[in-house]
């Protein structure tokens, strides 16, 4: 049965799927910055690990953007580009934010690994923007926005009351999500707190540590809205 | 309320974020597109591409599985390379996916140095660049901006000559030009109008053709083929050593090509001209040079002026006609004009010295006779230290065994005699008549007629540069040699900076490697750096060179660029194998930066983009392709088209290859000669003094003269810091420098690859068994190598194969280290020490990189923060985990 | 006879550019700070100027009689029947590198990553497919060659043949009966291992 409860859950983590990913792929501006002043980030309790990553995630995020004005936008531009770019890292190191780096033998990127994700997208209609940065196929942040994608996707169908259409995206993601994120996103996240030199972005890795746990354990096989 | 229903209450307590849609309004960047299946397979496909590790441009097939470049290996087809690659190529790969890659425009943030780097859109890029480009021409004019190419192997030299001449500054230069090659295609120019003779250079084409080819003997002076084109040079000098060729290597090292050869001269640095002009003394002395060839198709029969040092030419009234000559016919003892091409009635007199109508003429030939004539071989061997006997073993090898060669390197371009080097190195092979017939390199082969000139395509719209902005070239006046490749005077322009004379340079534009490896005395140029307000590095990846810029665009990796290749008889198409992230050409950024200029007013930015009005000179491109068409079109397809076909045969081979192009018979009925104002060759080359005082024949608009006219004739000048001089430098500073190449890297790049970098993590400084014991110094020991400029320091190598008297090394660099105070290039590079000073080279400028004078000692350890172990490169292997 | 493919070496030709290092190093994804094959300096030796030296470049040797073999424990190391090359099976080495402290050429290295052992084996994937060996495709002098020596109608058999008097192995103490030719004609042969040479070179020994 579905439930209103249901229905702002799906909500709620297509905003959060999409936040997230915009973070990945885009630096922040002052448009965003000022919005996200606004925001008071939930103050989470649990002692299971994805409890703690998310507490201490938003909780370093609010302090973070509440000392943060538009000056310090630069700072975390630069350290974007370092984070996911390795520019002003010599050695070369970073956490490169494609699934290929993290799962492929040669960790090289591209190959088959990002050629299926460009399948995938097309297949169900989706393409990069090509007002955006031009990036791989299999870069992080798409992919989150993909979930956020079918997150919306999901709410509509249960807002109107299609179960089978609910039942196979919810399907659609128990699939993808194994397959496509979690199997690379802990190690890609690890390497995010080792080299951000500013808390914003070890607030974002925090975040997605604690709610790809928490996408884990609901994406485990079942309906959604079964034992309702 | 169910288990599964608390638990949901639980998940939306900790990710329903109010304001949290808000935040994310308008950042998506997935956007729907028409559905589309595509099969993901472990298909592989081919592209048929070529190289540009270095400037040899060997065919390359490039394997490509789901858009990734799995495997290159050399294109058999490929007439010089014949399918190998060398290791510096080989690393493609690794230099394609190299985490450090410059992806996307990058603008700094902090202060210069830091290393801090927010990406930008290129849209935010072009105009930031364009912003500071017309900003500086505003306040300044367009002359304080100056440009700047080089870099592994300079992808497109003209492209930044091309920009600079649309926007308005007559100020660009290249590490190499004066420093590299340009001596001697200003030689063979002037000189004799065909091409040189440098194999590293991609000319030398008769050799390639190995197994027909009669040459008999090569001389390789100051060239190492086996280390500078492994695949190509080196690959072919090997299978002509094979099939009884004989060599003589002219060298301080002793290289492989050295220890292959008949004779190995080890030179000492830079005195190559004393040894060419023994040469040139003993050649003439003996009769070993080809008369017949002399006295027909060479000025050295004409009678010259001796004071006016102009060759005579009677019929010249109002045209430049300068194909008639005064000679002195020994049959009727009297000077006689002379009509070209020659006339077999006179007894035509080589040298002599004659009063006629009380003014004093002499020959060519005895001018040339009157300049070498003190550099007798004892002379020589006690200027160059070397064996007299071997000396002689070595002219005669060359002179005895013709058709032969004398394939000069860039050695002899590194110091003030560079021009005199390649003037004296080309009249030698004149001399033997080893000209334009099979077994030479002097050729005039057939071209595809898809490039105007050789190897780089992009027309350098002279026309568009205002003559008054062209008489505001630093260094042009007195260095007007560089002419030839449309380009300004480096130290000339570091003097500029760093005094405000004779005005003050605020902007550099850079497209190369790293100029903090090449450049002399690069601690100047550091220094100059903090007087610039805007500096823009164009590369692929970092360098030093990004430490001290404000903005980064990002170059293409050769894997992605395009270009036509033409190599003897074959067009090869370098091709777009796969492209990353938002990099670009190079040839394109240029272009877009004028554009972006153009929209912000500058008006000959926007003729640029008119085809009517750039006529010749091509109207700029947004893409390779668009420029390419408009040259491909000669051999009647696009470049696409060009691209599915090559590489392929232009010519068949037969036809390729024309010899005797001087003996071609023209409309008016005579032979075509050569392309030089007499149309013979010009050993006695008066047009350096033309050149000197005037531009002609390269300045589009006439220069007051240099100081001093440039000499029609070598000489031979000691170099500036000299070991033999008994003064303050050499007693402080007792050996002589020099560089020379290695099979790994090329010029600056390549320090970033594990699996070249490895074999060589730290420069080499060679040093004799002797002179290692008399200063202390100890095999693989850290060593300090000190100039009167700066020390560097690095690991010795103690063996024979550098002469007494001498050492070598090659410049190096840390990109480990360009995020440090050192910036990577001050630990060990050799260009701390070299000279950016004058006096230059006369007639092209060239500043000193070799043959200075250096002192080393013990050093306790290395220099900080630099990467020595093979384990160290690991995290540049790939992007990501390694 | 049964086959042994190995690599003959014409060292007139080698010009020591060191692409066979690097060719073999990406084909065969070989890890940084080791080689399946090296190019050794031979030289210079003599009085100044009149030096010489050639270019050497060590593949494993293919020993009729291994050392490697005959050491290794688990049997991981052995001789191919089929064409006389010597393999590591990576399954079941165990890396404890005493085939590298057995083999008097260095030719074997130790995987820091995958813990076991690694060696030329003439590129046996290229080969299984009809192509050539990395390095020997590659070699811009064309020095290398690799072929069945025990095959009279072989390239390499010819080559041997026609440099009669010029062929050589490398020194032998151990009764390996190495398989490796190399040619050489304009120098003289260096009768020393290689790093023999290098060390002795290096200690000023005069050679």
């Amino acid at each position: 049965m579905i439930t209103a409860q249901i229905i702002a859950l799906s909500k709620a983590r297509s905003i959060l799927y999409r936040f997230l990913g915009s973070v990945y792929l885009m630096e922040i501006d002052e448009t965003m910055l000022k919005a996200l002043k606004k925001i008071r980030f939930p103050e989470v309790e649990g002692d299971e690990d994805a409890d703690m990553d998310l507490r201490e995630g938003y909780a370093l995020m609010q302090q973070v953007i509440s000392r943060t004005e538009v000056p310090d936008l630069d700072d975390l531009a630069a350290d974007y580009a370092k984070v996911f770019l390795a520019a002003g890292d010599a050695a070369g190191l970073a956490a490169f934010p494609y699934e290929s780096v993290y799962v492929d033998k040669k960790h090289q990127v591209g190959g088959s690994t990002a050629m299926k994700m460009k399948a995938l997208y097309l297949e169900r209609g989706y393409e990069p923007d090509p007002a955006m940065y031009r990036t791989m196929d299999d870069t992080l942040g798409l992919m989150l926005e993909y979930m956020g994608i079918l997150c919306e996707e999901l709410t509509q169908a249960l807002e109107k009351g299609d179960e089978k259409k609910a039942e196979q995206l919810f399907a659609e993601q128990e699939q993808f999500v194994p397959k496509h994120l979690t199997n690379w996103i802990f190690s890609f996240t690890s390497d995010v707190m080792k080299f951000a030199g500013t808390d914003f972005y070890k607030a974002i890795a925090k975040i997605t540590n604690g709610f790809m746990k928490k996408e884990t354990a609901l994406l485990k096989g079942g309906r959604l809205w079964d034992t309702v | 309320m169910s288990e599964v229903s608390s638990l949901f209450n639980e998940y939306l307590a900790r990710i329903r974020i109010e304001g949290l849609e808000e935040a994310i309004r308008g950042r998506n960047y997935l956007k729907p597109c028409e559905k589309q299946h595509i099969e993901v397979t472990d298909e592989e496909s081919v592209v048929y591409t070529a190289c540009r590790a270095c400037i040899a441009n060997c065919g390359v097939i490039a394997h490509v599985k789901n858009g990734q470049v799995v495997k290159i290996e050399g294109n058999p087809k490929d007439p010089m390379s014949k399918g190998r690659m060398c290791a510096k190529g080989l690393s493609g790969i690794n230099a394609l996916y190299h985490p450090n890659r410059n992806k996307y425009p990058l603008v700094r943030v902090g202060k210069r140095g830091e290393g801090r780097w927010k990406r930008v859109t290129w849209d935010s890029a072009l105009t930031t660049v364009a912003a500071m480009l017309m900003e500086t021409r505003e306040k300044y004019g367009a002359e304080a901006v100056f440009g700047s190419t080089g870099g592994g192997g300079n992808p497109e030299v003209w492209s930044a000559a091309r920009f600079c001449n649309i926007f308005g500054t007559p100020n660009w230069f290249e590490p190499g030009s004066a420093q590299c090659y340009l001596p001697r295609v200003l030689a063979a120019t002037m000189m004799y109008g065909g091409a040189d003779t440098s194999i590293a250079d991609s000319n030398c084409l008769e050799f390639f053709d190995e197994q027909n080819c009669p040459t008999q003997a090569l001389v390789l002076w100051g060239t190492c083929p086996s280390y500078s084109c492994p695949a190509s040079g080196g690959r072919m000098v090997n299978e002509l050593r094979q099939k009884g060729v004989k060599t003589v290597v002219v060298d301080p090292r002793f290289t492989p090509d050295a220890a292959k050869a008949d004779v190995w001269l080890p030179i000492r640095p830079e005195t190559d001209v004393a040894l060419q002009m023994s040469w040139i003394r003993y050649i003439l002395e003996q009769k070993l040079y080809d008369e017949e060839f002399v006295l027909h198709w060479t000025n050295l029969p004409y009678l010259v002026d001796v004071e006016s040092r102009f060759v005579v030419h009677p019929s010249m009234g109002q045209e430049d006609n300068r194909t008639s000559s005064l000679i002195w016919d020994l049959k009727e003892n009297q000077s006689r004009e002379m009509e070209y091409p020659f006339n077999d009635s006179y007894e035509v007199e080589l040298f002599g010295t004659h009063e006629i109508g009380g003014k004093l003429y002499k020959t060519g030939a005895q001018l040339l006779w009157e300049r070498v004539e003190e550099y007798t071989l004892e002379k020589a061997a006690e200027i160059c230290w070397l064996n007299q006997e071997d000396i002689e073993k070595a002219i005669r090898i060359y002179a005895e065994n013709t058709p032969s060669s004398l394939c000069l390197g860039v050695a002899t371009d590194q110091n003030i005699n560079s021009e005199q080097s390649a003037m004296a190195a080309d009249t030698l092979d004149f001399l033997l008549g080893n000209v334009e017939k099979p077994g030479v390199a002097m050729q005039r082969f057939r071209t595809s007629g898809v490039l105007k000139v050789p190897n780089y395509p992009v027309p350098v719209a002279l026309k568009c540069l205002p003559e008054e902005q062209f008489q505001k070239r630093l260094g042009g006046r007195e260095h007007k040699g560089l002419s030839i490749w449309y380009g300004g005077h480096a130290a000339s322009i570091l003097k500029a900076i760093l005094t405000g004379e004779p005005y003050q340079p605020r902007m550099w534009i850079d497209r190369s490697g790293n100029k903090f490896g090449v450049m002399a005395e690069v601690g100047k140029w550091a220094e100059a750096c903090e007087k610039l307000d805007y500096i823009v590095h164009m590369f692929t990846y970092p360098t030093s060179m990004t430490s001290y810029a404000d903005v980064v665009l990002p170059c293409e990796e050769w894997l992605e660029t395009e270009m036509i290749v033409e190599t003897c008889n074959y067009l090869v198409a370098r091709q777009q194998v796969v492209h990353l992230w938002e990099t670009r050409d190079e040839t394109v950024i240029w272009s877009n930066i004028a554009k972006r200029c153009a929209e912000m007013g500058h008006e000959m930015c926007k003729k640029s983009f008119d085809p009517e009005f750039m006529g010749e000179d091509l109207a700029y491109w947004d893409s390779m392709e668009e420029f390419f068409d408009q040259l491909t079109v000669a051999q009647n397809m696009t470049w696409k088209e060009m691209c599915e076909k090559a590489p392929f045969e232009y010519l068949p081979m037969k036809d390729w290859k024309t010899y005797y192009v001087y003996l071609d018979r023209m409309e008016d009925g005579k032979p075509r000669g050569f392309d030089t104002p007499s149309r013979k060759i010009e050993i006695y080359c008066d047009a350096y003094i033309r050149l000197g005082r005037t531009g002609e024949p390269f300045m589009p608009y006439k220069m007051p003269p240099a100081d001093k006219d440039y000499e029609p004739l070598p000489y031979y000048l000691e170099p500036t810091e000299s070991a033999v001089r008994d003064d303050e430098i050499s007693r402080e500073y007792p050996l002589s420098m020099t560089n020379g190449r290695l099979p790994i890297f090329h010029h600056s790049t390549l320090r970033n690859m594990p699996g070249l970098r490895e074999m060589m993590p730290v420069p080499e400084i060679w040093i004799c068994p002797e002179d290692a014991q008399k200063y202390g110094i100890t095999a693989a020991q850290w060593t300090w190598v000190e100039s009167a400029r700066g020390r560097i320091r690095a690991k010795a190598k103690v063996t024979k194969a550098i002469r007494p008297g001498t050492v070598y090394m090659e410049r190096f660099w840390h990109p480990e280290t360009v995020n440090t105070k050192t910036h990577g290039w001050q630990e060990t590079n050799v260009n701390v020490l070299s000279r950016s000073e004058g006096p230059f080279n006369d007639v092209v400028g060239t500043h000193v990189l070799r043959g200075y004078q250096v002192k080393v000692y013990p050093a306790d350890h290395a220099p900080e923060g630099i990467w020595t172990k093979p384990s160290d490169f690991r995290s540049w292997l790939t992007v990501g985990r390694s | 006879m049964a086959k042994q493919y190995c690599m003959v070496v014409e060292l007139d030709r080698c010009i020591g550019c060191l692409g066979c290092q690097v060719a073999c190093k990406f084909q065969n994804n070989i890890a940084l700070g080791t080689s399946r094959c090296h190019t050794y300096e031979m030289g210079p030796v003599g009085e100044f100027p009149y030096l010489s030296m050639y270019f050497m470049t060590v593949h494993c040797q293919q020993c009729e009689n291994p050392s490697c073999t005959e050491v290794c424990p688990t049997g991981a190391c052995y001789k191919d029947e089929e064409d006389g090359v010597i393999r590591i099976d990576r399954e079941t080495c165990i890396g404890c590198q005493s085939c590298m402290r057995a083999c008097p050429f260095h030719a074997n290295n130790f995987n820091k990553e995958l813990r076991v052992m690694d060696k030329c084996d003439l590129c046996a994937e290229l080969r299984d497919r009809g192509k050539t060996p990395a390095c020997v495709w590659n070699c811009v002098g064309g020095a290398l060659h690799y072929g069945d020596i025990n095959d009279p109608e072989s390239e390499v058999s010819g080559l041997l043949e026609k440099n009669a008097g010029y062929v050589y192995t490398l020194k032998d103490e151990n009764d390996n009966r190495p398989s490796g030719r190399f040619i050489l004609r304009k120098n003289q042969w260096i009768d020393l291992l290689p790093f023999e040479f290098e060390e002795a070179l290096k200690g000023g020994q005069s050679l």
